[in-house]
């Protein structure tokens, strides 16, 4: 993890209405699936960066919502990669991605990397057809896609942690031998470890979004989120 | 440079410059961010006799100027952090100041009992949070029993009443932790926390003033510091010091280099 300048290359307004960033970085400094990094305005005595995940990777960089205030040409002092993303088995084949609370368009780098894989890949709640590759199905029933995947990948709001644990228990079929990870990314103000803000208590005790997920295994943060 | 004494133990901090407690973890975590060689002394990340869960719900609602921590200062407990810290504060190039947390005098005296044998800490600072003058007496009486320089640390909008009390029992200083505050998080429920960003520093800054005049011992400034410039005008203020807290998470340098450097000036 460093700090490295970003170029906001260019930001457009995609179809649901959000603004994104096209962002121009050193390999190095691009978050994987599940990475993100955090983003300022140098000089601006910014209370907090801005934990950005990315939408698209590229070889010189990667997209993400743009914060209110970037502008294009603008450069950014980005820390990161931060964290630990998303780990598919080598031998799955059948990729759930799913968003618990909220869009999974943070889960849309995990699904070029099925679809380059050549795993089938179904994905939820619905995101436009525009931004989805043919060969990925629209998720209708989560429960016949959690009973089908051999790897399941969530993106949960914190505070959906609960429910989500109590519909994965309903589901005998992933208890039995799907892979499951978990992306939970409570506010993370440092993304350091230090300020221990993003504090989650798991089965194997307290742990750190920032340091030891936010990318988490399955059954590993089947307990009540803090 | 700055020395503060109890007759028995002197702790020197040089530069006069410092992290806030809570912004660097409680030992080493934040080796490749932050340089603890270039501050006058390391303070750990606040710690309790047993351990500290999360606090619940939001913990961080950003608002212009800055941003509501509501955390609940979680840690392992006293035991856990010394077995895990120890060998690596005395590996820090900076003498180490332990924050304690502590809501009863037998909570402090059982604190101290534990760190005053142990050489890797040089000093104590005591969270008072939001005690009043009475109890904030009792807790740093507590606290100087071990002989252990102790610094009183007092909310930013405390009345002077709290600092005068941790001096009159026995402080070797006084700092200046986060403001309170509150803010409605996106369902409406309130939730009260500490106060960061650049908004907080004319608090601070009053603060300093007010206390640097009204006090015998020194005055550790603190809160919304983001520039060098703000170092200086603490200090010109009658601030004996100051710690930097979540510009550390930031632009570090905004206010490490220079701020260094003013502070030997």
């Amino acid at each position: 993890m460093s700090r490295t300048p970003a170029q906001v290359a260019s930001i457009r307004l995609d179809p649901d209405g959000s603004s994104v960033a096209r962002l121009i970085c050193p390999p190095t400094a691009i978050p994987a699936a599940g990475q993100f990094g955090l983003a300022l305005r140098p000089g601006e005595a910014s209370p907090l960066r801005t934990a950005i995940f990315p939408r698209e990777l590229h070889a010189d960089g990667f997209t993400t919502p743009a914060a209110r205030t970037w502008q294009p040409g603008d450069v950014l002092d980005l820390l990161g990669p931060v964290g630990r993303g998303f780990r598919p088995p080598p031998n799955a084949r059948r990729w759930a991605l799913g968003g618990v609370g909220r869009p999974p368009d943070r889960l849309l780098p995990l699904l070029q990397r099925g679809i380059e894989v050549g795993a089938g890949v179904a994905v939820w709640p619905p995101l436009p057809a525009e931004r989805l590759p043919p060969q990925v199905e629209i998720v209708q029933d989560q429960a016949d896609a959690l009973a089908w995947a051999d790897y399941v990948a969530l993106d949960v709001l914190p505070e959906a942690l609960d429910e989500i644990g109590a519909r994965l228990r309903r589901q005998p079929g992933t208890l039995a031998g799907a892979a499951i990870q978990v992306l939970i990314a409570p506010a993370m103000p440092c993304g350091l470890g230090l300020c221990q803000a993003c504090a989650i208590a798991g089965r194997r005790g307290r742990q750190l979004a920032c340091l030891d997920g936010p990318v988490f295994d399955w059954p590993l943060t089947d307990r009540k989120a803090v | 440079m700055l020395t503060l004494s109890t007759g028995k133990r002197q702790l020197i901090i040089d530069p006069p410059v410092m992290n806030a407690a809570g912004v660097l973890g409680f030992s080493n975590e934040a080796n490749s961010f932050v340089n603890v060689g270039q501050l006058g002394a390391f303070l750990t990340h606040p710690i309790s006799l047993a351990p500290r869960a999360p606090a619940l719900g939001l913990r961080v609602i950003p608002f212009d100027g800055g941003f509501l921590l509501h955390t609940g200062w979680p840690n392992p407990g006293m035991t856990t952090v010394l077995r895990q810290h120890r060998r690596r504060w005395a590996a820090l190039p900076r003498p180490v100041i332990l924050h304690a947390l502590a809501a009863t005098t037998t909570e402090v005296d059982r604190m101290i009992g534990r760190i005053e044998v142990i050489e890797e800490i040089s000093g104590i600072e005591l969270g008072l949070g939001e005690a009043d003058a009475t109890l904030a007496s009792d807790l740093v009486a507590a606290a100087v029993r071990s002989q252990l320089p102790v610094l009183a640390q007092i909310p930013v909008t405390a009345g002077p009443e709290i600092a005068l009390a941790g001096q009159q029992a026995g402080a070797v200083a006084v700092s200046l932790g986060p403001p309170r505050g509150a803010l409605a998080d996106p369902t409406g429920r309130v939730v009260h926390g500490r106060l960061y960003g650049p908004a907080v520093f004319p608090l601070a800054l009053q603060a300093t003033e007010r206390l640097a005049r009204e006090l015998e011992i020194p005055v550790l400034a603190s809160g919304g510091v983001y520039d060098a410039a703000q170092v200086r005008t603490l200090l010109d203020a009658g601030a004996a010091g100051v710690q930097l807290d979540s510009v550390l998470w930031t632009e570090p340098e905004r206010v490490m280099t220079d701020a260094v450097e003013w502070s030997r000036a």
